[in-house]
Formats: C-alpha cells, sequence, structure tokens
C-alpha cells in the first residue's frame, strides 16, 4: 500500500505541469491588463507600459511562464500584484477559513444526505421515498445563492437567530465562529446533501436486491443489522465517491456562498483575483485547489478498501 | 493667494470641547468610543494612497492620509497639512507652509523634507503624476517651508495638490523613498492610523490619539476639522448587495454603502435605520471611437440626437438620479448647461437624417460595454435599442471591466464604449480626454487644445470658468463623447450613529455613536 501511495502522490507532478501550463494560458489569453486594473480607467498609455515593464508583463508569454516555473519548482508561487504580498501566504491564510466552511458543509450534508438516502431506498415507492426524491430534486435545482439569501432573510433579518455573514476562527471564537458558519453550511451542504441522498438511494437499492441480503433476511437478522451493517456497507463505494467528489469541490472555493456570505475564503479570493486579473494569484489558487483534488482523490480510493476489503493496492 | 487659518476659525471647535468636557450628556454632543464596521462595495486593490483611482483605496486612504491641501463641501481649496501657501505674482512659484507639530502614525513630527520625498514619488509612480508634469523645482526651504516652481502658470496646479483621487498623501520619508507602486508603508498624518489589512476581511483602523482637528468642522468636504470618535473603523468588503442590506438591517455594520434602490422602500421603514441618498456621486458616460467609423461628425450627431435620457436613468438606476447637461454637477461651481440644447434631444427623426446625411448604411456598430457595473450594462442595452430604432446596426460586446478596458485598447476593436466620470473637483482633471496626446478615443481637435491651453494659464476662476463653459459647449457640437444622466446612489446607517453628511464619497469622521 506505501508504494501504492507513493506512486500515486508521484503521480501528482504531471497533472500539476498540465494544470500549471493550462491556467497560465487560461489567465493570460483571457482580455485583460492587471495594470490598467491597478491605475484605473484614466491612466494613460505610458503609465500603463510603465507599470507592465515593472510587473514583468512586458515580456514574451513562454518567457513569463519560464520565469514562473522556475520560481514554482523552487516552491515559490509569486507574489500577488494586488495584495502585494507572496501568493503561498495568501492561500495559507485562506485556507483555513475554506476547510472549516467545507467540513461543517460536509458533515451537514453527511447526516442529511445519508439517512435520507437510506430512508428512501428502504421505503422505495412510498410517500417517504417520494418526499425526499422531490426534496432532493429541489436541492439539486435551487441555486445555493438563492437559498443563501432565502436564509438569510428568514433567520438573519426576521427572526434574528443567526448572523448573515462574516468570519470567525473556531478556534478563536468556538460558538461565535459556529454561529456564523450554520447559514453558510446550509446553502453549500444542502447540494451536496440532495446528490449523496440520490447515490446513497439507488446504490442501497441495487444492494437491498442481492441474494446475500435476502439470504440475511431469510436467516432472521433483524431489519437493522442487515440495512446498516450488511447493505449499506456494501453500497458505500458509489457513495463515497459522490462525497469525495463533493469535498473536493467545497475545499476548492465555494465561489458564490462566500461572496453571499461575505466569506473570506479561497473561492472570493480566486475571483476577486480573476477580477483584477492577479496571475500569479489565480495560477497559484489553481494550482492548490487541483493538489486538494488530487489528495482527496487519492483518500477516497484508499478509503474503497476499508468498505471493500477485496480491494488491494498493489 | 493666501489663507490662514487663524484662531477665530478655531474657536467653535474649542467651544465644542469645553461644552463637551462640561455636558457630555447632552443630546446630540459627540461621544467617544465603540468599533464602526461599514460595509463598503469593493476590496481595495492597494492601500498605498499614490498606487490608483480605484474607489475603495480613497474611501479608506482619506481617513488615514491628508494632502497639502484639500477640497471643502463647496469644493473650495482649504489648507490640510499646510497652514497656509502663497502664490507668486507671475503664478510659477508655490510657497507651502506646514503645520507645526503635525506628527505621523509612526509618531515622528513631518517635516518638509517628508512633503519633498513624497512628492517626488508620487511624481514617479503615480497614475496621476502627469498632473505635476509642470513641476520644475521642488525645494525644501526650511523644515516647515516646502517651495514648488512651475514651468508656466498653471491654475489647475493647487488643484492637483488637493485631489483626493489618487491622493498625493504627505506619508513620512522612510514609508516611501525609492519604493515601487503599492509598495509604501501605510503611515499616514490622518485621524485613523492603519491596523490592519486582512484581504477581503476588513480593513481595521484605529483612532489616532496624536491627532489634532484643525480647521473649521463645519469646512465639510474632506477639509477642516476631522474628529475621530469611534476607537476602530473596520471597512468591509461585502461585493453582493443583498448581503450589504441584510448586514445593515441585522445591525452586523452600521453603515452601508451602495444600497440597491429596489431595497429602498423597505430600508425606509425600518426605524432603527437613516436612509440617506447620495446624489449626484458619478455620470455614465458613452465614448466614442474617433479613429473608426465614428471619424464622422453626422454619425455622432446621429447617435447624439437619438438618445433619450429620461428612458437610460429609468433602467439604468430605476430612476435615480437627473437628467443634466453639465459636465461638472449643480452642485459645483463649475456647473454649466452651456451646449445642453444639444443634450438629451430625443429626435429619432434628426437622427435618421443624420444617418443618412452620413452614408451610414447598416455597418455594425460594436458597443463595448461591462457587467462589473450594472448600471452601465443596463444603460448599454437601452441605448442599443434606441439606435436600433433609428437603423444602426449595433451589437454589443460585453465583458467584465478589466476586459472591456483591455479590448478598449485595441482601437480596431470597438467603435462606442462605456465607463462613468466620478465627481472631478476641478475641471481640468477632465483635460486629458480631449487632449489628443492623452485620449484614449483618438479624438482630436485643435480648437479645443487651443481651449484648453488657454485655461491651464488662465489663473482667476471668472476666466477659467468661461473657458470651461466653452470646453463645454464645444464637447457638445463636436459630439466629443456623451453624458448620460447623474447617478445617485443610497447609503445606510444605523439611527444611533449621529454626524452623517452624505458628500461625494464614504466620510466616517466626525461621526460618532450614540450611547
Amino acid at each position: 500500500m506505501t508504494v501504492y501511495v507513493f506512486r500515486r502522490l508521484l503521480g501528482i507532478f504531471p497533472v500539476l505541469i498540465l494544470v500549471a501550463l493550462g491556467s497560465f494560458l487560461l489567465v493570460h489569453l483571457v482580455p485583460g491588463d492587471p495594470a490598467m486594473v491597478m491605475l484605473g480607467n484614466d491612466a494613460t498609455p505610458q503609465q500603463i507600459q510603465a507599470l507592465k515593464t515593472q510587473m514583468g508583463l512586458d515580456r514574451s508569454l513562454p518567457e513569463q511562464f519560464a520565469l514562473w516555473g522556475r520560481q514554482v519548482l523552487r516552491g515559490n508561487l509569486g507574489e500577488s500584484f494586488f495584495l502585494g504580498r507572496p501568493v503561498t501566504q495568501s492561500l495559507i491564510e485562506r485556507l483555513p477559513a475554506t476547510l472549516q466552511l467545507a467540513l461543517l458543509s460536509l458533515v451537514f450534508s453527511l447526516l442529511i444526505g445519508i439517512p435520507a438516502g437510506i430512508l428512501a431506498a428502504v421505503r422505495q415507492n412510498t410517500k417517504w421515498d417520494q418526499l425526499i426524491m422531490i426534496t432532493a430534486m429541489g436541492g439539486i435545482s435551487i441555486p445555493s445563492f438563492w437559498l443563501g439569501l432565502f436564509l438569510i432573510l428568514v433567520f438573519s433579518v426576521q427572526l434574528g437567530w443567526l448572523p448573515s455573514g462574516g468570519y470567525a476562527p473556531l478556534w478563536d471564537d468556538f460558538w461565535g465562529g459556529l454561529r456564523i458558519l450554520v447559514l453558510p453550511s446550509i446553502s453549500l451542504g444542502f447540494m451536496q446533501a440532495a446528490l449523496i441522498a440520490r447515490m446513497t438511494r439507488s446504490s442501497m437499492l441495487e444492494v437491498l436486491r442481492q441474494d446475500y441480503v435476502r439470504t440475511a433476511k431469510a436467516k432472521g437478522l433483524d431489519w437493522w443489522r442487515v440495512t446498516l451493517k450488511h447493505a449499506l456497507k456494501n453500497a458505500m463505494i458509489p457513495v463515497i465517491t459522490t462525497i469525495g467528489t463533493a469535498f473536493g469541490v467545497l475545499l476548492g472555493g465555494a465561489v458564490i456562498v462566500e461572496i453571499v456570505f461575505t466569506y473570506p475564503g479561497l473561492g472570493r479570493l480566486v475571483v476577486l483575483a480573476v477580477q483584477r486579473r492577479d496571475y500569479p494569484l489565480v495560477q497559484g489558487a489553481l494550482l492548490l485547489a487541483s493538489v486538494i483534488y488530487v489528495l482527496v482523490n487519492l483518500a477516497v480510493d484508499l478509503l474503497y478498501g476499508v468498505f471493500d476489503p477485496r480491494i488491494k493496492y498493489e | 493667494m493666501r489663507r490662514k487659518l487663524g484662531l477665530f476659525a478655531m474657536a467653535p471647535a474649542a467651544l465644542a470641547a469645553i461644552l463637551l468636557t462640561i455636558s457630555p450628556a447632552v443630546a446630540g454632543a459627540p461621544v467617544q468610543g465603540g468599533t464602526l464596521r461599514a460595509a463598503l462595495t469593493a476590496s481595495a486593490p492597494t492601500l498605498d494612497p499614490h498606487s490608483g483611482t480605484h474607489l475603495a483605496i480613497r474611501e479608506i486612504g482619506l481617513h488615514v492620509f491628508e494632502n497639502l491641501l484639500a477640497f471643502d463641501a463647496k469644493f473650495q481649496i482649504v489648507p490640510q497639512l499646510a497652514e497656509r501657501w502663497e502664490a507668486s505674482a507671475d503664478g510659477k512659484v508655490y510657497t507651502f507652509t506646514l503645520r507645526n507639530g503635525v506628527k505621523f502614525h509612526n509618531g515622528r513630527e513631518m517635516t518638509a523634507e517628508d512633503v519633498r520625498v513624497s512628492v517626488e514619488r508620487f511624481r514617479a509612480v503615480a497614475p496621476r503624476r502627469n498632473e505635476l508634469d509642470g513641476l520644475a523645482k521642488l525645494e525644501v526651504v526650511s523644515p516647515s517651508v516646502v517651495r514648488m516652481t512651475l514651468n508656466k502658470p498653471d491654475a489647475s496646479f493647487l488643484a492637483a495638490i488637493a485631489n483626493p483621487i489618487c491622493q498625493l498623501a504627505i506619508l513620512p520619508k522612510e514609508a516611501v523613498e525609492g519604493r515601487p507602486i503599492n509598495k509604501a508603508d501605510i503611515i499616514g498624518t490622518g485621524p485613523y492610523k492603519f491596523v490592519e489589512w486582512i484581504p477581503d476581511r476588513w480593513v481595521r483602523l484605529a483612532r489616532f490619539a496624536d491627532y489634532k482637528p484643525e480647521g473649521k468642522a463645519e469646512a465639510g468636504g474632506f477639509g477642516g476639522a476631522r474628529s475621530a470618535y469611534a476607537d476602530e473603523i473596520r471597512f468591509v468588503p461585502v461585493p453582493e448587495p443583498g448581503a450589504r442590506v441584510a448586514g445593515l438591517q441585522t445591525g452586523e455594520y452600521e453603515f452601508a454603502d451602495f444600497l440597491p434602490s429596489a431595497s429602498i422602500p423597505q430600508l425606509t421603514g425600518d426605524r432603527s435605520l437613516r436612509i440617506v441618498r447620495l446624489g449626484p456621486q458619478n455620470y455614465p458616460t458613452v465614448y466614442f471611437n474617433h479613429t473608426g467609423k465614428f471619424k464622422s461628425l453626422k454619425l455622432r450627431q446621429a447617435v447624439q440626437a437619438a438618445l433619450n435620457m429620461d428612458e437610460i436613468m429609468q433602467v439604468a438606476n430605476d430612476g435615480d438620479g437627473r437628467v443634466d447637461p453639465g459636465l461638472y454637477f449643480k452642485e459645483q461651481v463649475w456647473h454649466t448647461t452651456a451646449g445642453g440644447k444639444l443634450y438629451n434631444q430625443k429626435n429619432p427623426a434628426k437622427a435618421k437624417q443624420l444617418l443618412k446625411e452620413a452614408g451610414y448604411n447598416g455597418e455594425p456598430v460594436v458597443f463595448v460595454t461591462n457587467t462589473s457595473y450594472d448600471y452601465m450594462y443596463k444603460a448599454a442595452q437601452v441605448i442599443q435599442e434606441q439606435l436600433k430604432k433609428v437603423g444602426m446596426n449595433v451589437t454589443l460586446g460585453v465583458y467584465d471591466w478589466p476586459g472591456s478596458l483591455a479590448v478598449r485598447k485595441d482601437m480596431t476593436k470597438w467603435d462606442l464604449f462605456t465607463s462613468s466620470h466620478s465627481t472631478r473637483f476641478d475641471p481640468s482633471a477632465n483635460d486629458f480626454y480631449f487632449r489628443e496626446k492623452t485620449t484614449f478615443f483618438g479624438y482630436k481637435n485643435p480648437k479645443m487644445e487651443v481651449l484648453l491651453d488657454k485655461a491651464s494659464a488662465a489663473t482667476k476662476f471668472e476666466e477659467r470658468y468661461k473657458i470651461y463653459e466653452e470646453v463645454q459647449k464645444l464637447t457638445y457640437e463636436d459630439v466629443a463623447l456623451l453624458k448620460l444622466y447623474d447617478h445617485y446612489t443610497w447609503q445606510g446607517h444605523s439611527a444611533k450613529l449621529q454626524g452623517y453628511t452624505p458628500w461625494v464619497q464614504v466620510r466616517l469622521w466626525n461621526l460618532w455613536r450614540e450611547k
């Protein structure tokens, strides 16, 4: 297994090279010029050119890429044009905020999604099943920004129970931070909960029809044991894939929800960086997002073995 | 020209201070303390005051930094860090005497050397540096006197010193000397000092205990006595309008800028809030690319004749604004209606006739706009429809703001472009649009250059006013660009906040929270 993990980790490098090249080309080919954004509408062409030279943007694209690539290989993602500080530092500062929001959203989506999926499967074609599936359909269809604004209107403005936005690190102020996180986590986790519920249901339905489940029932095992131990464990492989993807998405930065809730996470940083054409920051954030994705996928693959001991890693 | 801050000018402030000490419980008396959280629309791209013209830079910066001179509420120039200034008879030499005992936030006293270094740095990096092109010599005469000598008389020189847009802020020598753009240490002389900037989360400022309010508080604007009452100000960037509204209602922010018009009826019904109109804040503008098909005056006149500004204002800003031809707002001394007959003509028949005379045959017109500023995009959509009605084939090129600026650079890619003019404190701030050397839309008219040269050499207000009246008239006759309407915005604050006067932009000094 160690060899397998090592091999997978080595596999990150070609992915990162591709992502680095792709993100570099993407941000540089989109029309826009950080010097123009920084200097404002009234800057003269001469002033813009001078700043471009200072930023190193007057060089050719391959030259710029080579310079940046050399820096990245040394572990330096460059300096943000606008924030005036290292990209790595800016990303690390945002990571805890995104991490706590992603984790809480994931917990929320698991707590809702898995029981709802199981219930819909064991009560297939009943009112329960229909209710859960309609809600899940709603969860997938309702845009998270709409749900966010709706929750703010009800729970912040009307009832005054929870704050409408902001951020407090959980390790500084646990309860205060948690109160802030409730609404964004629900808006973010609702869609993932819906996806997880649908996947759990369909996977459970398939497993519940298997011979060994019928045998277990025939042997007189109680309902809970059959459903939660024998069936659920075997139904988890596709569900875990969904959870892994969901976590990757949540960690990559929940752009819209972060904007609605004024939450200073990675997603908002990336949007701001794109809006300002802060090339080093966009490129750094995309690299970080891809590392996170690869690592989450690796964790998901390793988890398969926990649920299905037949899977071996070589 | 000579102004002094005498003892008499300070008397009302001193009196107010005495009254405050005797009876702090008097209703309406300023109260010190507390944290003021203000929701702004945008994150500042940088806090270096010399770096850019972005609104968020000066919204925060004007609390931290000061210039030698400032504009008061009547848009007149008043002293700020300078105690007084003198101009030589030929209008070429300006001598500034600095206020005594002004301290930087790092505790050091400001001297003429700091002024010299700050001005030099501004001339090296600031986007607005061309406004000081005429500055030939900058001398430190004594620790409290600076002399600036110009190549030729320039009536707009003092306005350039006082301009709050991309402030010519005075920073300590050690914070700016040799620093490239965006790299200054955030140390000023203003009522609030910089504490912390977590991009996208907040900028925290704290009351500067050693700040001495100078001048008359009622001067208003950016000048006069500026008192810091709140212990701390937190500027929070909240780009989503709904979040600003909700945060204001729940009390998370005591102040919120740019409230959406649709929320105003609901917010004005809330007794815990005060909703104020900031009008006008800017005016949206359409620029012609004078190097392409709009080289034709008749074609530009056709667009001018076709537009209905009332309709544009209704859609772009829910009717919150004013249809007025002035390139300077009615509230400013520079306002004039010269050339106004050609504004807001709403005359499709005339437009069609002009199109015919111009020989226009349905060639595509590319109108570049952006979605970053909602009102510009909406205005562009209405204009597209209005021009279609008279027979113009207009297609919209929609980008985000940086994208539209980048497209604008390539003169082969656009015919019309939307942007907006923020409040201009002196008409010379618009000169660069009309000068062939600096314009971005290819405008060229020797008559205009002569007028601008004359304006620059004139020193008396009346004389300059008349010339800029001519400039505005020519702008309309030549259809150099098209002003659309005066754009109003809304701001809201907690009813407990006292002392707020809406003017030009967010200003949170002289503001306190009732206990």
